[in-house]
């Protein structure tokens, strides 16, 4: 389907910059297709809803990757997305026999795909261990992680000292890992393969 | 945690040449340190990553959006569940007219608009600073001893290091924001919303969203009312800390 206000191009870029009005038009042009498809192979309303938000996801982080090209039109590379995120969602649930009523065009995809969408699952996941730190712990972290130094942290924060900041920082990261492994199932997990 | 430290040194940057060397040596034979570091480093991206879970909130919303102005439209088309379909909708439906009716009848007999004062009195609290907090004065830098005797309740100690460190920097943003706190804890909320207003709404900082926050309370509590609305407005469209916080204000004030 091809919208009639914005081209493949301005929607990529639409994306990219996060404008809302053309993120409401990939639902209105596209979800349709992915809702189908997931119905048509045991999945739910609400299924269809989380894939096609994934397969955005997915789609943003490849956009932010400036040597990707996109070689085909941008609903059958969102359409082979979702596809495979679905069948990749099928084999985690054991699936072992659906109906497939794909008449629609995909194309084959790396397997990047599920990768990417990995590692975003675990980006929100760490984004919600995060949320559950401190104040304190949530400032100290995030400084950090924007490069701040030791001393500047000690200013920001209002600590009397750097060996204080650091050792504040440690314990704070500790707490934020020994979160995430408790919750996550690291025998599943790999990183670093993004 | 003698692992994180390592880790997280080797991350910043800041293990010495040497140390850097062995830490490389062993995350080339240690599987499992390997995987920690990795997921060290990832977890610091996850938490620098702001644009991904801002694009994240976007998808959301408008997914949220989507559903709400289709719900009337969408087909049913999955054959196996219409009976289902149809009692969960009216059971939610009706659910919906219960709790509507609710807070209708809570709204009007039981609240009206706020008074600015009262939600001041209701949102505000002195800024956390979080830090050691001890009986004798420290031997840190002024702004620090500053922040030391904010922490402690000390307004008037920390109003005055402020003043000094001010008259001795105009830029320095981080004392400004520290005074407008002082002022506003002691009353002096004209005061305050002066020293909150010097740092500019483009400030690259941390403390930026503190600083907008408590600037809207301090309009708040010096009846500036529309002003003060106007602040909360754009701390709703950030979709920050105290976005929520200030939807409620908003409603309450019922602008």
């Amino acid at each position: 389907m091809r919208s009639v206000k914005f081209s493949d191009k301005e929607l990529f870029q639409g994306l990219i910059a996060q404008d809302e009005r053309v993120l409401k038009e990939y639902y209105v042009l596209y979800f349709q297709n992915v809702r189908r498809y997931v119905l048509s192979n045991s999945g739910s309303e609400e299924d269809a809803r989380d894939l096609f938000q994934d397969a955005l996801m997915v789609l943003f982080q490849k956009s932010r990757n400036k040597s990707f090209v996109l070689s085909c039109s941008l609903g059958t590379f969102l359409y082979s997305i979702s596809r495979r995120l679905w069948l990749k969602e099928l084999t985690r649930r054991r699936k072992t026999s659906y109906e497939s009523l794909d008449h629609e065009d995909f194309v084959d995809l790396d397997s990047d795909i599920e990768v990417i969408s990995d590692r975003n699952e675990r980006m929100v996941f760490y984004k919600i261990c995060f949320e559950e730190l401190s104040e304190a712990c949530r400032k100290v972290l995030a400084l950090s992680a924007e490069g701040c130094s030791i001393a500047e942290i000690t200013v920001l924060m209002g600590y009397t000292s750097e060996q204080y900041t650091r050792n504040r920082r440690y314990r704070c990261k500790q707490y934020l890992i020994d979160q995430v492994k408790q919750k996550l199932d690291l025998n599943e997990v790999s990183y670093g393969n993004n | 945690m003698e692992t994180t430290k390592l880790i997280e040194e080797y991350l910043c940057g800041t293990l010495n040449e040497p140390k850097r060397k062995q830490f490389e040596e062993r995350l080339a034979g240690d599987s499992e340190l390997s995987r920690l570091y990795e997921l060290h480093k990832e977890v610091n991206e996850g938490i620098r990553d702001q644009e991904f879970h801002q694009f994240r909130s976007l998808v959301k919303q408008v997914d949220a959006d989507y559903f709400e102005a289709q719900h009337e439209s969408l087909p049913v088309e999955h054959p196996l569940k219409p009976a289902f379909r149809y009692k969960s909708m009216l059971q939610y439906a009706a659910l919906f007219l219960v709790l509507v009716g609710t807070a209708a009848i809570l709204r009007f007999t039981f609240f009206t608009e706020a008074k600015p004062g009262k939600l001041f009195d209701q949102y505000y609290t002195p800024y956390n600073t979080d830090i050691v907090m001890r009986s004798t004065q420290t031997e840190g830098t002024a702004l620090e001893n500053a922040i030391v005797d904010y922490g402690r309740g000390d307004y008037s100690a920390a109003l005055q290091k402020l003043d000094d460190l001010i008259s001795e920097n105009q830029g320095n943003h981080v004392a400004w924001f520290y005074k407008g706190l002082a002022c506003l804890a002691l009353d002096e909320t004209p005061e305050a919303i002066r020293s909150f207003r010097v740092i500019e709404p483009d400030w690259n900082h941390p403390l930026l969203e503190h600083r907008t926050w408590y600037l809207a309370l301090a309009l708040l509590h010096n009846s500036n009312t529309e002003e003060a609305v106007a602040v909360f407005n754009d701390i709703t469209e950030h979709k920050g800390y105290y976005a929520e916080r200030a939807v409620r204000i908003i409603r309450k004030l019922g602008s």
